[in-house]
């Protein structure tokens, strides 16, 4: 496969709707011929549901439904009998409605779900899969067929083709960060990401490739894969990673460049980009995908559909906004008509363009002048205190970690006055460079007990997304993180409050059993036992409080088991729990005695009595030791480095005068690597982990070990000040540190 | 003249200079200065000369002829330098602005005017800016301040929120600048147009005309690698362009250095590439299809906005009619609050009446927080009152816009909001004290006294719309007296009117007194006004051994000058000792000498450590004394300021210090 050329596609407006929620709010129908225009149908949260075609670029509404509660899901279906024939199924609350192309109902069915559903694949005419958060259900002729309880929320549902896959295979991607495949009523297989939770999955050309078992998956880290489910089981082809960590929302197949080698991969994401990929056929080893094109949007992207929309002939990629928007990326070069040869009738194009551009400008202003006028005088009938519509369903934040940072993305339906980011621990609040607003932080030894006040002022750029990063270590307390975002609306002024929980363990990632997590049996990880008179719900509770993504919900298992990593120390925790009981298994003691701190300071105040049991070995403490006291010499060297490479760099720009080849071979190879180095990793900023923080988690460690070990007052001891003392000294040796911290004996003196 | 000029640029301590002409095409040169530069500017009319000031000199020099045209020492340091002709006379200038003063030289290097400023100045710019037909010097300072000067005199001065960084001269009495905080913006005489904030810094400001209208735009340099041009009215956007996001732009500079026959803007980054665009209707660069594409863009975002305004409001009208058809209406508490907000010079009193509790209080203000534009406070649980610490370092008028978010009844999400905007007086840093009780004048170290035939009512007048005072102390008829502390230091600051027309201000310093005399002359447009300062024996003796410091400080430099000319010459003989050593083969005295070098190193480093500390130290104290000759100048105003300030720089020259605290404290006797 010859690499692409790269792809010119342009937007274009078409609409915009209430806000949309997920992937499969927008579709297309099939067009009448080969590269006519397609229907975009919409289903939007405010329940309308919409068959939109675009005459000569303006949107024109084929048919309108209102449907009261909001649409979570739109899927057309094809009879294969009967081509032409199209139906459109929306999912609304518990409720499966079929459409035909001119909005009549064709049919209406009750599931005996509990809560709204989420996803919905009609796999064949008879074959019905819905999903809401936790439940999944199979119809068969509209009989309930199959039924499967997920103890994580449900983010993603795909089935394979029916028509060469006989047997119904749907797979589920999940919070735990695992897809599932089912048979009937139970997991039949298993894949494990790596990378983030699995956000959104697709058929891999949009039919499972020749086989039909061709899958590709998007998760909340920006990772891509393509994944063969064969009845064997699942097997990666290949993984890419996005160069920006956020969550994919959307994925879809499309020839959008007119290649003929089969579709590009087209990516929404939530950070507003859109990126199409050229992807190898399925049968290709060898080559890796392509980017071809990328383009940000600003808003976060809901749905991704290639199609032929706006104009014969042209393929298009149309994209639809969490906020509502719908918008094309066209390869049409209507508005870049100067480029042709013909001089001036591209001229008189182009002026032609421009003065309908602007008779639609004035035709909208006169349009919007009026609405207002309705608008003030209905609202002079109401009560003034009544919200605005574009209010009820703005903000949408979400929050993940990455690299022991959370990322947090504000976006709301209007544009932001200010946000007030606020917590009570400790946390430092770092801006990202596409933020538009100005921050600043009150400097927290004037303010009281809030630790983080932080504003961030949006007023004059009106941005309606704002992005920061959140840098938290691990200690004993749960805290929130409140954002207040009050949004330009002059009349009523209010604010929102968003909060989320950072968890005394918020470093530590779920992972999955048991690929990742193997206690080898030479060094037993460290135990810690609680045991008391709590409920299950109980010791649920105190988890969630603990450890991120874990589901809110109890699991109905009667022993629930958790699985977790730190990324920044390398450590594991596994964390079993039942009625009365639960066990912490870690090499990393200090993750131990948070848990330990924080759950007895929640019993105490349920005052449930706790009876702990903790058993410490050094084996699991020594290696971690030495994986982390390198990583401090490695990381006090480097910084060292940095400063001399900067001496010697401007150095060498003095040196650039006198040398005539500007090559500076005064300096010794070491010198001249230090430097290249230098030149090379220069924006290392990712790193967020200082020094401080090595040398602190060290000593929490030594602290942790000798508490559970029964020592007292350990931090006030003279062996704790020694080991503060070699940890700022560089020369020291791992195997020395790690012998003295290891040492009994408290009259040593180095 | 032989078209020649060529970009230069300024390295540390080097300046190349890259030629353009047919002749040299591509020919790189470079100049090396032994100090540091701090600033580089191209003559207007030589354009082979450079006009560069470093920590200690200002050079004018010539490339062609290699040739230095003139040399000047700046014993304060350059901080800023501008040429050309301005006031009414036709001679170029050069002005060099640096620690607390201007200076002016003509071409043959003779001083021409001295002047004295407030904090280093940082920009410089001549602009005709009131209208008649002869250029002005504007300067800016590092303590955000703009003047205006005209024939020597200071004729306005206008107070922004931060350092001043940049200004340029722009078309029709107008002028642009940036601040150190990311803000960019125009005036027109003495009247902000506009202005803009952003959170990135500005490094370069140059007025070119981009879309070819007749009229410059201000075209900025930022930090993130982008640079845009503004509409010098209205400061909308009318093009813009990203170099590179990971390296700052460097400078911007407006020369026809390709010899096209117009000029060009060309564009540096910090990586070391050179751009430079020609204006749209060339037709010669990009820059055409651009802003075409700018204006369709600009006409597509309209439709947009038009869209999603037509969206809401059907959105909104929809809404509405629904409520009307069911009755639930989720209703936001709509209590009848009144909310109260009072300013003690330290903190901000918020006092919530009829019901609600204060979650949070955000203040956004400009120049008045350390770290970024606003101060929040968050109060968990909430109550109906808030303290916001809020100590004023400054004397400006702003307003404060602060939000109050109260918690409303049964939805812990949502939140109502309150802003009030309030507005702090001009010298609200000044806290109402009581009188002192003991009668003790001489405590303070400077008293003031001035005379302005003004009527008690008026001073009254001035003194509610500028200072926080509670109205009682104004209602006397014959006399107002009023005690202060000035922020941040609570430096101690009386003020005595009597009717007749006297009046004494008395503070342990003098720049809240001068600054008080100046905006009082303002207020009451007083052209001319003389005053006497007397001062307490203790500072007099200060004052005199700082001034007699300076001659030490200077003996001491020369003197460390030539040691280290001593020292280094030490080091070269060893030098080739040692190499002579090493060609002899003489292992033991090679070794000699190297241990030699190394310590004559050594203290070639110890001794650069005392000059810069002394150097430094030698910095502050004339920067004292420029404070001191400002302050005390700025107690009088108009030819009396004029005059204390000419007198202050002949008794500087000539290094008569007893002189100059006269001259300073009491003024020129006419």
């Amino acid at each position: 496969m010859q690499p692409s050329a790269k792809l010119k596609l342009q937007r274009v407006d078409y609409v915009q709707v209430a806000s949309l929620k997920c992937s499969n709010s927008i579709q297309l129908l099939s067009a009448k011929g080969v590269k006519h225009q397609q229907k975009v149908v919409v289903g939007d949260q405010r329940g309308i549901l919409q068959l939109i075609s675009i005459k000569k670029g303006e949107p024109f509404v084929d048919f309108k439904v209102e449907l009261k509660s909001p649409v979570n899901c739109v899927t057309v279906h094809v009879n294969s009998n009967e081509p032409t024939k199209e139906m459109i199924i929306t999912a609304t609350q518990q409720t499966v409605q079929g459409f035909s192309a001119k909005g009549k109902l064709i049919f209406k069915m009750d599931t005996n779900l509990v809560e709204p559903i989420q996803h919905l694949w009609m796999a064949s005419k008879e074959e019905l899969v819905v999903s809401n958060s936790y439940v999944y259900n199979h119809y068969q002729d509209g009989k309930e067929a199959n039924y499967f309880l997920s103890t994580d929320r449900i983010n993603a549902v795909a089935v394979l083709p029916l028509n060469k896959v006989p047997s119904l295979t749907p797979l589920l991607g999940c919070q735990d960060g695992n897809i599932y495949s089912l048979r009937d009523s139970s997991v039949r297989h298993r894949l494990p990401i790596d990378a983030g939770i699995p956000t959104a999955i697709q058929l891999f050309q949009n039919d499972g490739g020749t086989s039909g078992e061709w899958v590709i998956y998007g998760t909340s880290l920006g990772q891509i894969g393509l994944v063969r489910w064969s009845r064997a089981g699942p097997a990666v082809r290949w993984v890419i990673q996005l160069p920006s960590q956020t969550t994919v929302t959307s994925l879809d197949f499309y020839d959008v460049s007119d290649s003929d080698d089969g579709g590009q991969l087209i990516i929404g994401r939530e950070d507003g980009v859109v990126e199409v990929y050229q992807v190898p056929p399925e049968d290709d080893a060898v080559h890796s995908p392509t980017l071809i094109f990328s383009q940000n949007c600003n808003d976060s992207i809901a749905a991704v559909r290639g199609g032929i929309i706006g104009a014969d002939g042209f393929p298009e990629i149309l994209v639809a906004t969490q906020r509502g928007w719908i918008f094309g990326l066209t390869s049409c070069e209507s508005t870049t008509r100067r480029k042709q040869p013909d001089e001036v009738t591209a001229a008189r194009a182009s002026n032609a363009h421009g003065s309908e551009r602007r008779k639609q400008l004035q035709y909208l202003k006169s349009e919007v002048e009026f609405l207002e006028k309705q608008f003030t005088e209905a609202k002079n009938n109401k009560s003034p205190a009544l919200l605005p519509a574009s209010l009820e369903k703005t903000e949408t934040t979400s929050a993940q970690v990455n690299q022991n940072a959370y990322y947090i993305s504000v976006e709301s339906q209007v544009s932001i006055n200010f946000i007030l980011v606020q917590c009570d621990t400790n946390v430092q609040l770092m801006d990202v460079e596409r933020n538009l607003a100005i921050l600043s932080v009150v400097d927290h030894e004037k303010n009281g007990p809030s630790r983080l006040t932080a504003t961030f002022r949006c007023q004059p750029t009106q941005s309606t997304r704002l992005e920061m990063k959140l840098i938290c270590a691990e200690r004993n307390t749960s805290d929130q993180v409140r954002l207040y975002v009050s949004p330009s609306i002059q009349e009523p002024r209010l604010a929102f409050l968003k909060s989320f929980r950072l968890g005394c363990l918020c470093n530590h990632v779920r992972c999955h059993p048991p690929e990742s997590f193997q206690w080898s049996a030479s060094t037993p990880p460290s135990s810690l036992t609680l045991r008391g008179g709590f409920s299950q719900a109980d010791a649920h509770n105190w988890i969630v409080s603990c450890l991120p993504n874990v589901p809110e919900k109890v699991p109905a298992d009667e022993e629930i088991h958790f699985y977790f990593r730190n990324d920044q120390w390398q450590s594991k925790l596994d964390v079993q729990y039942r009625r009365g009981e639960i066990v912490f298994l870690s090499d990393n003691v200090v993750a131990l005695s948070l848990c330990r701190d924080f759950i007895s300071r929640e019993a105490t105040t349920k005052s449930i009595q706790l009876a702990m049991n903790a058993e410490v070995t050094w084996e699991a403490t020594e290696i971690l030791l030495h994986h982390v006291h390198p990583q401090l010499l490695d990381l006090i060297h480097r910084r060292q480095r940095t400063a001399l490479a900067l001496a010697l760099q401007e150095a060498a720009t003095d040196q650039l005068a006198l040398d005539a080849t500007g090559d500076a071979d005064w300096m010794t190879a070491e010198l001249r690597d230090i430097v290249l180095a230098a030149k090379e990793n220069q924006p290392s900023n990712h790193q967020h982990t200082t020094v401080e923080q090595y040398q602190n988690f060290l000593l929490d460690l030594f602290a942790s070990h000798r508490e559970f070990l029964g020592e007292l007052e350990v931090r006030s001891s003279h062996k704790f000040s020694l080991l503060a003392n070699m940890l700022a000294d560089t020369d020291v040796r791992t195997e020395a540190f790690v012998e003295q911290f290891r040492s009994d004996d408290l009259s040593t003196v180095v | 003249m032989e078209p020649f000029i060529s970009a230069i640029f300024g390295v540390w301590t080097q300046v190349f200079v890259r030629h353009a002409s047919l002749v040299q095409q591509d020919q790189i040169q470079y100049l090396n200065i032994d100090q540091n530069i701090t600033v580089l500017c191209n003559h207007p009319q030589h354009p082979a000369a450079v006009v560069l000031g470093t920590t200690s000199h200002l050079l004018i020099y010539d490339i062609a002829e290699n040739k230095t045209i003139m040399s000047k020492e700046i014993e304060n340091g350059v901080g800023a330098v501008v040429i050309g002709s301005f006031d009414d006379s036709d001679q170029m200038n050069v002005i060099v602005g640096g620690n607390c003063f201007l200076q002016c030289f003509n071409m043959e290097g003779n001083e021409r005017y001295w002047n004295v400023m407030s904090d280093q100045v940082s920009a410089l710019a001549l602009i005709d800016f009131d209208g008649d037909g002869h250029n002005h010097l504007l300067a800016g300072t590092d303590d955000g301040n703009l003047r205006l000067f005209r024939n020597g005199r200071m004729t306005t001065e206008m107070k922004e929120t931060d350092a001043v960084t940049f200004l340029i001269a722009l078309t029709d009495h107008c002028f642009g600048y940036a601040l150190a905080n990311g803000t960019v913006g125009v005036y027109h005489k003495r009247n902000r147009l506009w202005r803009v904030k952003s959170k990135n810094q500005i490094v370069a400001l140059a007025s070119y005309d981009v879309d070819n209208d007749g009229h410059p735009e201000l075209i900025c340099g930022w930090s993130h690698g982008r640079f845009d041009a503004r509409h010098w009215q209205t400061g909308e956007v009318v093009f813009k362009e990203k170099l590179d996001a990971q390296h700052s732009i460097v400078a911007l500079l407006v020369e026809d250095w390709l010899q096209m026959g117009h000029a060009q803007l060309i564009v540096c980054s910090q990586l070391g590439q050179v751009w430079s665009y020609l204006p749209s209707d060339l037709e010669l660069t990009s820059l055409e299809r651009i802003k075409d594409e700018h204006a369709t863009q600009a006409e597509e975002e309209a439709i947009r906005r038009l869209i999603v305004r037509k969206q809401n409001l059907l959105a909104e009208l929809e809404h509405i009619r629904h409520h009307a058809e069911n009755s639930t209406v989720a209703e936001i508490a709509d209590d009848r609050v009144q909310l109260t907000v009072k300013h003690d010079q330290e903190h901000v009193l918020l006092e919530l009446e009829g019901g609600g509790l204060i979650r949070a209080v955000i203040i956004f203000a400009e120049g008045l927080f350390p770290n970024g534009e606003s101060h929040a406070l968050h109060q968990d649980p909430p109550t109906s009152s808030a303290r916001i610490p809020l100590p004023v370092q400054r004397n400006l008028a702003v307003d404060l816009h602060v939000n109050v978010l109260l918690d409303s009844h049964g939805n812990n999400e949502l939140l109502k909001v309150i802003e009030v905007v309030h507005p702090l007086p001009t010298f609200s840093r000044c806290k109402s004290v009581p009188w002192p009780s003991t009668e003790n004048p001489s405590a303070l170290h400077f008293r003031v006294r001035i005379r302005l035939q003004e009527r008690i009512q008026r001073i009254g007048f001035w003194i509610a719309q500028n200072f926080i005072v509670s109205p009682e102390l104004l209602a006397s008829e014959s006399s107002i007296e009023l005690a202060f502390e000035v922020l941040p230091c609570r430096t101690p600051l009386r003020m005595n009117f009597l009717n007749e027309g006297s009046f004494l201000i008395e503070s342990d310093r003098l720049d809240p007194v001068s600054e008080l005399v100046q905006h009082l002359a303002n207020f009451f447009n007083v052209q001319h006004l003389a005053s006497d300062i007397e001062i307490s024996d203790h500072h007099l003796k200060e004052l005199t051994e700082l001034m007699e410091g300076v001659g030490g400080h200077q003996a001491v430099r020369q003197r460390l000058t030539v040691d280290m000319a001593d020292q280094v010459n030490e080091v070269r003989n060893l030098f080739y000792e040692s190499e002579n050593a090493r060609l002899m083969n003489d292992m033991a005295e090679m070794r000699r000498s190297y241990a030699a070098i190394q310590s004559g190193n050594q203290k070639l480093i110890d001794l650069q450590t005392i000059r810069d500390s002394n150097y430094s130290e030698l910095m502050d104290r004339l920067k004292q004394i420029n404070l001191h000759v400002q302050n005390s100048s700025s107690c009088r105003v108009g030819k009396y300021q004029t005059d204390v300030i000419q007198a202050s720089r002949q008794a500087i020259r000539a290094e008569d210090f007893e002189q100059l605290i006269k001259i300073t404290l009491y003024g020129v006797d006419q």
